[in-house]
């Protein structure tokens, strides 16, 4: 089925479009919805722009849209970005990356549903100890790109995810009652290396800043680097790359 | 011997990893007993008998592919295992023992408010009113043998059980924050 992603760049929409592929289907693009409004209900909010590196590492193409993230408006931009991108690029169905939010599904399914399309949540109610290790495993490196709840100081803006910070998180539920998956808002991630990226990104300049408990990583200047040579995908392994000819062709 | 378990149905259309992620492994996640999954285009009657218990899941919103494997299906009737149709898994279980199927006015999706209209073990713990979440285009009528348990102000069926069987029918996702529906079931 082609299949269009919602993408933010975070851990959950990246992991989404790894599933789609292995579940073989075919992305036909990445949607972003850049908000506004930095209290955006429905959408993820810093780095937006830095999307396109990730989507240029995966060679998906990316559909960049502006919203309000007023919370009724940027709701009518998606689904007007849907109907385009549902015209144009002929899909059938849409992916999210929702996890828990009955928020986030439920208008998700609707817009899907009023336009006609078929609307995947391969995320839908995985345990958070057992997401976050399954990103792990399968070789995802994530980066904590906002942080804003009591017990995310300091020391978590712009770390790198590990199984011993995943543990930490983990406690955090328990000592301050934040989603270990960060679907409250509590953090938000940016997704560096990932199976299904040719080159990784590396962050080469970022300017943090800091709003009372709320701190942001603004990603100033990245590029995409080489991935050494002994890390392949589980999807499409390394050597069987198509050639650049072919890949255009294909498209 | 085998270890007893519970048998989980994949009523969507197509057997694809990314519609058993959402609507299989929550139920299978909400279990604390073994438990395995069988696409329903598969579905034989040893299956059935060789599990303890049979749980249908439910399946996308566009998907009602499901309808028409209802025929094929009829030998269900004949089986004893009890059994427990989640969303399209409990239209499955009302059309065949004879509930008609229709589409609702306008789909039902996300937390909606629900009141229990019969007491009943598998519903003892929650309030007369609850909530839970919902994500369906049809509705099935209560059968012959079957009584309501739970409506909506939508939907007069949203959960339904069998005078004389050990055959239930949820219209709502309980996997979503409702687990105890689906342990209650299995215990």
């Amino acid at each position: 089925m082609r299949l269009c992603v919602l993408f933010s760049g975070g851990k959950d929409s990246t992991y989404a479009v790894h599933l789609a592929k292995q579940a073989g289907h075919e992305v036909a693009c990445l949607l972003s919805m850049a908000p506004h409004n930095k209290e955006s209900f429905l959408f993820h909010v810093p780095n937006m722009h830095m999307t396109e590196l990730q989507a240029k590492s995966m060679e998906i193409p990316l559909v960049l849209v502006q919203t309000s993230g007023k919370k009724t408006q940027e709701y009518m931009d998606l689904k007007q970005a849907l109907q385009t991108i549902k015209k144009t690029q002929r899909i059938q169905g849409i992916v999210t990356g929702a996890v828990n939010s009955i928020y986030q599904a439920t208008r998700m399914q609707t817009i899907a549903h009023e336009l006609g399309l078929y609307c995947f949540n391969p995320l839908w109610q995985t345990k958070p100890s057992a997401h976050w290790h399954e990103l792990l495993l399968q070789g995802f490196e994530i980066m904590l790109v906002s942080v804003a709840a009591h017990g995310l100081d300091k020391k978590w803006l712009g770390k790198t995810i590990t199984s011993e910070n995943v543990d930490a998180l983990i406690a955090l539920e328990r000592s301050h009652g934040i989603s270990p998956i960060g679907e409250g808002g509590e953090y938000e991630s940016y997704v560096v290396d990932a199976p299904l990226y040719w080159k990784k990104i590396r962050v080469q300049q970022f300017k943090d800043e800091w709003k009372g408990l709320q701190g942001t990583r603004h990603i100033m200047r990245a590029q995409l680097v080489a991935k050494p040579k002994s890390v392949s995908t589980d999807i499409i392994p390394a050597r069987k790359r198509p050639t650049m000819k072919a890949r255009r062709k294909k498209r | 011997m085998t270890q007893p378990y519970v048998l989980i149905v994949n009523s969507c259309q197509n057997e694809d990893l990314l519609t058993k992620r959402e609507f299989v492994w929550p139920i299978q996640r909400a279990l604390h007993t073994p438990s395995k999954t069988i696409h329903i285009s598969k579905l034989k009657k040893a299956d059935v008998l060789a599990a303890n218990a049979i749980i249908f899941s439910g399946c996308q919103l566009k998907d009602n592919g499901f309808v028409k494997r209802v025929p094929k299906l009829k030998w269900l009737k004949d089986c004893s295992t009890p059994m427990l149709g989640i969303c399209a898994g409990h239209q499955l279980l009302g059309m065949l023992y004879g509930g008609k199927i229709s589409h609702a006015e306008k789909p039902m999706i996300g937390w909606t408010k629900l009141k229990k209209k019969a007491a009943h073990p598998l519903t003892a713990h929650l309030n007369k009113v609850f909530s839970a979440y919902e994500l369906h285009g049809n509705l099935i009528s209560v059968p012959k043998g079957f009584k309501t348990l739970v409506s909506s102000a939508h939907n007069p069926n949203e959960m339904m059980v069998h005078a004389k069987k050990k055959i239930v029918g949820v219209e709502f996702h309980p996997e979503v924050r409702n687990e105890r529906i689906i342990q209650k079931f299995v215990e």
